[in-house]
């Protein structure tokens, strides 16, 4: 057997996102903070197009890698790798984080509750995982401070005409559409169609509104659209269907906890949802994730709120990863079938 | 479920070493039979998502009927079982010899449609001797919506073929898009005009052909599968239709090496001896490469330990 890496890995899927967690194999990236390690590795691709590329990879899996944390706070930390960005924070990625932390014993697990505080390149995130028979059940992760952007703006979309639409960030950032209005009731048949749609007007939304996180300017896009169906009231709040088109064109298998924080902090600044309240969100395959505002905050100025994400995740495999030094396709390859629209 | 990955010029294999299902006695076509009828959740759980993605195909190891044979193997896809498949018994062989299993040399799979011969190289490069194979219908005329008038022969290569000369749209890997809907919209005018192998079979592989970009090769392929997804690879049972067409037409002779460039640039090398009937006895070689050791698991409190169809 030859392999010039061996890359470890325990895969993972939170309500059916996968998020791969890199346990072994791979030297800590370059960087004084856990930022600067993220933007090393979003700089380099090495790793990222040898994980996330075919054949090893494919345009619905995320990988993270698991890195010493920085922050003396912290019990770990990761680098999230998603198929066109390295985002500060994801949702269904802490979730995976977490699980597969907890359940092949990296760090230890007290049944009933076990809190653990994470590091991710957004910050520090706290996790808070409800475990029965060594199996970590439920995890609740606090996101970081989510706020409303742009309220009710007018987009541009070719062949479409003018759409309202509004922008969020919650963790990563969101142009956020109603989807009814667009003719869509967010079933499975519809995702081709959703996910090159929603690249289009993450694209649009780009041009012409833009983003830029007010305490990270290098954070300068709208990452991905989210088309959300009508809201119903609950005991304890809200509950709505949603879907999420991620670039280069899919669509989240879950709920996408930085959308159910994003648009927590849409809901907020409607107000139609406030502290203590909870947001049950459901993914394009009937999966749920459930949001709940745990407190206000501030971001440069702005109202925030500090959002929570509830949901499962189950540990799918162990792999090793192998590079044959003969492989002809050291970094994978990706083709615009399922890579670009 | 212990399982080994591997590619094979790009088109990806998951060898399954041990499956954890009972699949009884008998021959190996009688288990490949109870596999789909009593463990039907089988594939999908091994590759589809989130445990694998709908461009794999499954290779599940059993014992063999005939003890002349390295190993038995069930062939399948995200949906269903398989008789034969190509890159996959390349893929399949690669693992043996990486496992230490095989060594350099002729080995014989057994698979639910008969027994395989196949030639290890070096641990890389691999020959598989294909089913016979044959032309059924030259030049056929078929008008295809938005394409306009296309011209191609039906061949069978293990699998029914449609296979076009000089594709429209250039055989690279930017035109994908373009060349799957013209594949589609080209089986959809075979379908309605009546156009089917033998036997009224259905003819559900579309081939494309064009010039090839690297040195050596004599042709660029697409080949768009029965789901809708195009093979990474030159396609095993593709080279082996464009081989039996190559023959009828007295265009390439027995023995001869044709090196066969897919859509992603990667290439087979193909030839055939005559066959018994009317056709030829095809042998494809490639190389794969192993890209992972994995265990797969599944928790019984896991909404989509049965894989997710999207």
């Amino acid at each position: 057997m030859r392999s010039t890496k061996t890359i470890h890995v325990i895969s993972c899927h939170a309500e059916g996102e996968v998020g791969d967690v890199i346990v072994g194999g791979v030297a800590p990236p370059k960087g004084k903070t856990l930022w600067e390690q993220r933007s090393f590795i979003a700089r380099d691709e090495t790793l990222r197009n040898f994980v996330l590329n075919e054949p090893r990879g494919g345009v619905f899996r995320h990988v993270n890698l698991l890195v010493p944390p920085i922050h003396p706070d912290a019990d770990a930390a990761f680098i999230i790798m998603e198929p066109e960005d390295t985002p500060p924070m994801s949702g269904s990625n802490s979730i995976c984080v977490a699980t597969v932390l907890l359940d092949s014993g990296i760090l230890p697990m007290t049944e009933p509750v076990t809190e653990i505080m994470l590091e991710a390149p957004g910050g520090l995130v706290r996790v808070r995982a409800a475990c029965r028979n060594g199996k970590a059940e439920e995890i609740s992760v606090r996101n970081v401070p989510s706020f409303a952007d742009k309220l009710g703006a007018a987009l541009e979309i070719e062949g479409l005409g003018t759409i309202c639409v509004d922008t969020a960030y919650g963790g990563d950032s969101f142009v956020v559409v109603d989807a009814q209005a667009l003719g869509f009731d967010l079933v499975e048949d519809e995702a081709s169609e959703l996910a090159r749609l929603g690249v289009r007007i993450t694209q649009a939304a780009n041009e012409q509104l833009g983003f830029s996180h007010p305490e990270n300017p290098e954070w300068d896009h709208i990452s991905f659209c989210a088309f959300c169906g009508p809201l119903t009231p609950t005991a304890t709040g809200m509950r709505g269907q949603s879907a999420v088109a991620i670039r280069p064109g899919k669509i989240d298998r879950s709920p996408t906890g930085t959308a159910v924080s994003a648009r927590m902090a849409l809901m907020a600044a409607r107000n139609q949802l406030t502290v203590g309240q909870t947001f049950e969100a459901v993914s394009i395959i009937n999966s749920t994730f459930t949001g709940r505002i745990v407190g206000e905050a501030q971001v440069a100025g702005r109202p925030a709120i500090l959002p929570e994400i509830t949901g499962r995740g189950w540990i799918t495999g162990i792999h090793q990863h192998m590079l044959d030094p003969d492989d002809p396709w050291p970094q994978g390859y990706r083709l615009k079938d399922t890579w670009g629209v | 479920m212990r399982v080994i990955d591997s590619h094979t010029a790009g088109e990806p294999t998951r060898v399954i070493l041990e499956g954890a299902i009972d699949l009884g006695a008998g021959s190996l076509a009688e288990r490949a039979a109870r596999l789909e009828s009593d463990h039907s959740d089988f594939c999908a759980a091994a590759l589809c998502e989130p445990r694998g993605h709908d461009a794999m195909v499954g290779a599940l190891l059993v014992e063999p009927s005939h003890s002349d044979c390295a190993t038995g193997v069930i062939f399948f896809n995200t949906l269903q079982n398989l008789g034969m498949c190509g890159h996959a018994a390349i893929g399949v062989a690669v693992t043996l010899a990486h496992l230490g299993r095989i060594q350099p040399g002729t080995h014989r799979l057994e698979t639910p449609v008969g027994v395989v011969e196949v030639a290890l190289h070096d641990p890389h490069t691999v020959s598989v001797v294909n089913v016979e194979s044959y032309r059924h219908l030259k030049g056929v005329k078929v008008a295809v919506e938005n394409w306009g008038e296309v011209t191609g022969d039906v061949a069978w290569g293990g699998n029914w073929f449609f296979l076009v000369k000089d594709s429209p749209v250039a055989i690279e890997a930017a035109n994908i898009r373009a060349l799957t809907e013209m594949s589609l919209a080209t089986r959809d005018a075979l379908e309605r005009d009546g156009i089917t192998g033998r036997d009224g079979a259905w003819i559900d592989h579309i081939e494309f052909f064009g010039p090839p970009t690297v040195a050596g090769a004599h042709s660029r392929n697409f080949v768009l599968c029965p789901g809708g997804a195009y093979d990474r690879s030159p396609c095993g049972t593709g080279c082996s239709a464009k081989l039996a067409c190559l023959a009828a037409d007295g265009d390439w002779p027995a023995g001869a090496e044709w090196m066969q460039q897919s859509v992603i640039g990667s290439t087979y090398v193909i030839s055939y001896q005559p066959g018994h009937d009317m056709g030829i006895i095809p042998k494809i070689t490639g190389q794969a490469f192993v890209t992972s050791h994995a265990t797969l698991i599944f928790d019984p409190t896991d909404p989509y330990a049965k894989g997710i169809r999207c």
